[in-house]
């Protein structure tokens, strides 16, 4: 029998691609166990990201955050004009999820590694965390230290080839080690959620007989080429479907950059009052509401897409696969303020993306999937968000970034004549 | 094989894929103009674009106070709509002369206090038919290297109709240091004698 090596090591000490071969391997083993367990073939589960909240109850034990933390949030964010912390206690493990919680049926959770985002923060702060214990089944599986991945400014995240697997309806605690008392929560737990399709997202079926992998990758957490990869393959596979659809050779179709408002109406729904102001012009940046944001309070997603626009024009095929920051590129970088986004096409929920996987990365926030979301021509689809603030009437109005990456194909001609 | 106009971050290529992009444009752009101008290759030359001499970059002033040296940089304007930014006088490419363009640059990380931008979309117009829109922004959470390629270059040949137009989605006007990634094909002596 091999040991058992429960390490935490810094990303930035493994070689090239091995952060990859860490989760896909993590991935595997899990999802083995999830269809041997559940009596499910492959193709009928979903990999798809952590809701901090709805799936773990991250933060909501008040033995680690100083307020109980109802949203997809694992960290510290903006409540009106004060941000939450954590609890006052320091020198000692403090429980992370509320007491006596168990796993839900059907699920199973992997854990593989740490992200530290406080490097992507309007200003840094200190760590507050220093080891992370995980007791599953009443026992504790492992303890990582994240103040040994520290060293590194430029990003801070930490793998370990031997993941926590949380499987349905065991007992589980996660206790960060305060080492302060009073700073703010920073602190990303890199895994994903398997599960039957449909119990939460109903992903597009692509590929007989394998699980659909519906997660977001940061990019920095993939290996090299693995970018180009993906938009290759995504767009090859999309290309082809249009092709068959349209019935018209690739070579009369065009790949081509989507346009926010025009191809997509990004921002264009104030009547679910998250927007300040709805967006009618190409940009991807738009203000949320202070008054009506309020992430504390509810894990309610908003629509980004205003009703009228939710059907996907004729002959035209979106394609997204991943999510940007544009946050980074700003002088003086601002609070991230998006937790989840979901993508609804056809009247089914085809992912949700934590994507606040991409703040451990001042430099690169961006994430991709390896299982696009296709909004074919004439088909409804609605984008939805869960805010990382909570403003009240008194607050400020606050802007975000969030771009998202992907394509529309359309014939040669429609809008581009190349 | 569809027609790949979108833009990439250069971050997110392969590692030596900007190096092959630009020299499969520049192979094509020569073969382009060695064929039109029935010249051989070696007496045809490949430099770099002058902003204003080559392009009259940002000589419009719908786009920005119009500029009339050859630099990149201008001050945009507002507007929530396309404005171009070739002068109306100026959208004719010179007579030996081909133009290709395959991304965009935003150097403004490399000055003191970087400003945020308010272009969102490109759109390359050649020949009077729209060839490319490309959509900066996506290269916008790259901090260290805000720099878009595209495998598709946009070639303005000799004599022929373009116009460029930056899409201005903001209410106020900002410095912009977005260039564009590209080069000229003409015959040697034209410009410069290697």
């Amino acid at each position: 029998m091999a040991e058992a090596n429960v390490l935490l090591t810094p990303t930035q000490e493994l070689a090239p691609g091995q952060v990859s071969a860490i989760r896909n391997a993590t991935i595997e083993a899990v999802v083995n166990k999830a269809s041997r367990e559940l009596g499910l073939p492959k193709d009928r589960l979903v990999v798809r990201d952590i809701r901090a909240y709805d799936d773990l109850g991250f933060g909501r034990n008040t033995d680690y955050s100083a307020t109980a933390i109802v949203s997809n949030i694992w960290g510290s964010f903006q409540h009106t004009t004060t941000t939450y912390s954590v609890s006052g206690s320091a020198g000692d493990y403090r429980d992370a999820i509320p007491d006596s919680t168990t796993m839900a049926d059907n699920r199973y959770v992997g854990l593989y590694g740490v992200r530290d985002y406080r490097v992507s923060r309007a200003a840094t702060k200190a760590q507050e965390v220093s080891l992370i214990k995980f007791n599953i089944g009443a026992a504790d599986r492992t303890i990582w230290d994240l103040s040994e991945c520290e060293a590194y400014k430029s990003y801070i995240a930490g793998v370990t080839p031997s993941p926590v697997v949380i499987p349905p309806l065991a007992p589980y605690q996660i206790s960060p080690y305060l080492i302060g008392g009073s700073a703010e929560l920073a602190v990303q737990l890199m895994g994903f959620v398997v599960e039957p399709a449909g119990m939460t997202i109903t992903p597009f079926s692509d590929k007989v007989g394998a699980v659909a992998q519906t997660h977001l990758i940061p990019t920095m957490e993939l290996a090299p080429g693995s970018v180009s990869a993906i938009r290759n393959s995504v767009i090859a596979e999309v290309l082809k479907q249009v092709s068959e659809q349209l019935r018209l050779p690739e070579d009369k179709l065009v790949v081509r950059d989507i346009r926010p408002y025009a191809d997509l109406y990004w921002c264009s729904n104030t009547a679910d009052s998250i927007f300040s102001t709805a967006i009618s012009n190409e940009r991807w940046d738009a203000e949320l509401d202070a008054t009506n944001a309020y992430a504390d309070a509810s894990t309610d997603f908003f629509d980004v897409i205003l009703s009228t626009y939710t059907s996907m024009a004729n002959e035209r095929w979106v394609v997204i696969y991943g999510v940007k920051d544009a946050r980074a590129c700003l002088s003086t970088i601002v609070e991230p303020r998006i937790t989840l986004i979901k993508f609804t096409v056809g009247g089914n929920d085809r992912a949700i993306w934590d994507i606040q996987c991409k703040d451990a990365y001042p430099n690169a926030m961006a994430a991709v999937s390896p299982s696009a979301i296709v909004i074919p021509q004439n088909t409804d689809y609605q984008i939805a968000i869960q805010p990382a603030f909570s403003g009240n009437a008194s607050a400020d109005n606050v802007q975000e970034y969030i771009t998202l990456e992907g394509v529309v194909i359309e014939p040669m001609g429609k809008l581009l004549s190349p | 094989m569809a027609k790949l106009t979108q833009l990439i971050p250069a971050p997110e290529l392969s590692s030596g894929q900007i190096g092959a992009i630009r020299n499969q444009v520049a192979k094509a752009l020569l073969g382009q103009a060695s064929y039109e101008l029935r010249l051989p290759v070696d007496n045809l030359i490949v430099r770099n674009i002058r902003p204003q001499s080559d392009l009259d970059w940002c000589s419009n002033t719908d786009y920005s106070t119009a500029v009339t040296t050859d630099i990149w940089p201008c001050t945009v304007k507002s507007a929530a709509t396309y404005k171009d930014i070739i002068t109306s006088a100026s959208t004719t490419m010179a007579d030996q002369r081909y133009v290709a363009i395959y991304g965009l640059r935003d150097s403004r990380f490399a000055i003191a206090t970087p400003i945020a931008q308010t272009t969102s979309l490109f759109k390359f117009n050649v020949g009077h038919s729209d060839k490319s829109i490309w959509d900066l922004t996506k290269c916008y959470s790259y901090r260290s290297k805000v720099v878009g390629i595209s495998t598709s270059a946009i070639v303005i040949p000799q004599n022929t109709y373009f116009q460029i137009s930056g899409y201005l989605f903001d209410s106020s006007a900002v410095a912009s240091y977005i260039s564009l990634v590209g080069l000229v094909c003409e015959p040697r002596g034209q410009t410069i004698s290697p």
